[in-house]
């Protein structure tokens, strides 16, 4: 489990997060959802350690990140994978290199089981067939899910997604949807999803945290989210109601 | 006036801001260069672009540089009627001063704005983070084996340039009907001693250290997509040429004095 108690975070003089506390259960997908510039990202930053809140405590598998030495926090976050919004590829590497490079620099593996591992990887996000492509080649769905791939090589405990669906069609979207919930189901990995996209949220995930202008305006199920009486949380997901309705009776 | 010292007292913060942020990162890629994992192959990598990449244009400028100094000192010795002495004039002046010099500005105007936009380029696309999250350190992976391969690297192309230099500084005084080739290299070489080329290697060294330091930090702190890999790979061009100028008559002052 991951607890975040009382997070700040500045950018300059700008206030970019304000007092986040909320915790993300282990092997459950939590999603983090709020409008362009609400701190999504910078949460998912700070998660990774790419960014030091200004104050707050951080605490992964019952220590407080900020007690511990920066060889500890790195062991920790080893466990911990994320998918970039832009996908973060290697541009200069093929699809089967960008996902094999953390297998061979990371866990200096055996060429042939490296050889196995990616084979299977592709297979998972369907990318059997574009493994020689160059990543200038690929399209921006076949470019995430080759991120996808190299975060799920990292063998990790925690994934974090950003924005892993955003421009994509739906078919791609859908199966960037099945490869998280396939993670979930099968690995038990816990997964934290930053998302605009209420129908992948939707999709994928039971609990959501809102966040607008750098403050956690809701926390709870897809109930209670669609329930919610706040005005910036109706107006955030008021489009995305008709979806949730159709799947929630395509469901029962 | 209080906005002047104000601004003043801003652009002075920023500098030691800077200074502070390449300690740090000197500190770290000093640090890494002793720790593991070592990419031999990153480092092979490098040494084949800059050596191997840079080898005919060094030739090239080294025949250039070392024809029009045997001309120009020629042109100035006939003057006092001392053309016996070019060879251990033009020698000392290619081993010593412009054989380094030259061949570190060449490399340099070569490698390191490429290196400043390539990993600058990487920081904008968040590769270097993706690195990081990845439990890579990007300073061992990326920097470290720049900066070995500098070390290996900037003192071999200065050889092959001041060889080149030497031949062809020959040459012209062989083509002149001063001196022959042989007695050329012969007197330039005599004139040459082994704390000269030592000296002359040691300068390569530091010129690849420093020049191509700066570049990777260049690279690594750009920031503000491409006009931010522009400004990286320009500033990393600039300084290089500058340190270049400095450190030769830093350590050129401190060579001749001894």
């Amino acid at each position: 489990m991951i607890i975040l108690k009382n997070i700040d975070f500045f950018y300059g003089d700008t206030q970019i997060l304000k007092n986040i506390t909320f915790d993300i259960p282990a092997g459950e997908v939590t999603t983090i959802l709020g409008p362009s510039g609400s701190g999504k990202t910078t949460l998912l930053r700070i998660l990774t350690g790419l960014l030091e809140p200004a104050g707050g405590e951080i605490w992964m598998r019952e220590k407080s990140m900020m007690t511990l030495s920066k060889t500890e926090q790195e062991h920790i976050r080893n466990k911990m994978a994320i998918v970039f919004q832009n996908g973060a590829l290697f541009d200069s590497l093929t699809v089967w290199e960008n996902v094999a490079f953390p297998l061979h620099e990371r866990f200096s593996m055996p060429l042939a089981i490296i050889r196995q591992e990616v084979d299977k990887l592709l297979d998972l996000v369907g990318l059997q067939n574009a493994a020689d492509l160059t990543i200038n080649q690929c399209s921006g769905g076949m470019q995430m899910r080759v991120a996808i791939a190299r975060a799920f090589a990292c063998h990790p405990e925690i994934i974090l997604y950003d924005e892993p669906t955003s421009g994509l069609d739906p078919i791609a979207r859908d199966r960037i949807c099945d490869c998280i919930q396939n993670q979930q189901f099968q690995h038990n990995v816990t997964s934290v999803l930053v998302t605009h996209q209420l129908a992948t949220a939707f999709r994928v995930s039971k609990r959501f945290i809102c966040l607008y202008a750098g403050e956690i305006l809701f926390d709870g199920t897809a109930d209670e989210l669609t329930a919610s009486k706040n005005p910036y949380v109706q107006r955030f997901i008021q489009p995305s109601k008709r979806v949730y309705r159709a799947l929630d009776s395509s469901l029962t | 006036m209080k906005q002047i010292f104000f601004e003043i007292n801003n652009r002075l913060k920023l500098i030691v801001l800077e200074l502070q942020e390449l300690t740090l990162f000197i500190g770290r890629v000093i640090r890494s260069l002793f720790r593991r994992p070592r990419y031999w192959k990153d480092l092979f990598d490098h040494m084949d672009i800059l050596g191997v990449g840079s080898i005919v244009i060094v030739l090239i400028a080294g025949c250039c540089v070392g024809a029009i100094i045997s001309m120009e000192t020629l042109f100035q010795l006939r003057s006092y009627g001392a053309q016996s002495f070019l060879g251990r004039v033009t020698g000392d002046s290619i081993v010593r001063g412009a054989g380094p010099v030259f061949t570190a500005m060449i490399v340099s105007s070569r490698i390191c704005p490429a290196t400043a936009a390539e990993l600058g380029s990487m920081q904008v696309s968040q590769q270097i983070d993706a690195l990081v999250t990845m439990g890579i350190d990007p300073i061992r992976k990326l920097i470290t084996p720049r900066i070995i391969a500098s070390l290996f690297i900037y003192p071999a192309l200065t050889c092959a340039h001041t060889v080149a230099a030497l031949l062809s500084g020959g040459l012209v005084a062989e083509l002149s009907g001063e001196l022959t080739l042989m007695r050329f290299l012969r007197e330039s070489l005599a004139e040459v001693s082994s704390g000269d080329l030592l000296w002359g290697l040691m300068k390569a060294v530091v010129f690849g250290l420093v020049v191509v330091t700066l570049a990777c930090y260049s690279g690594i702190r750009v920031s503000g997509g491409a006009i931010g890999v522009r400004k990286g790979a320009t500033r990393a061009a600039v300084n290089a040429i500058l340190l270049i100028l400095f450190f030769d008559f830093l350590v050129t002052s401190i060579g001749r004095s001894f």
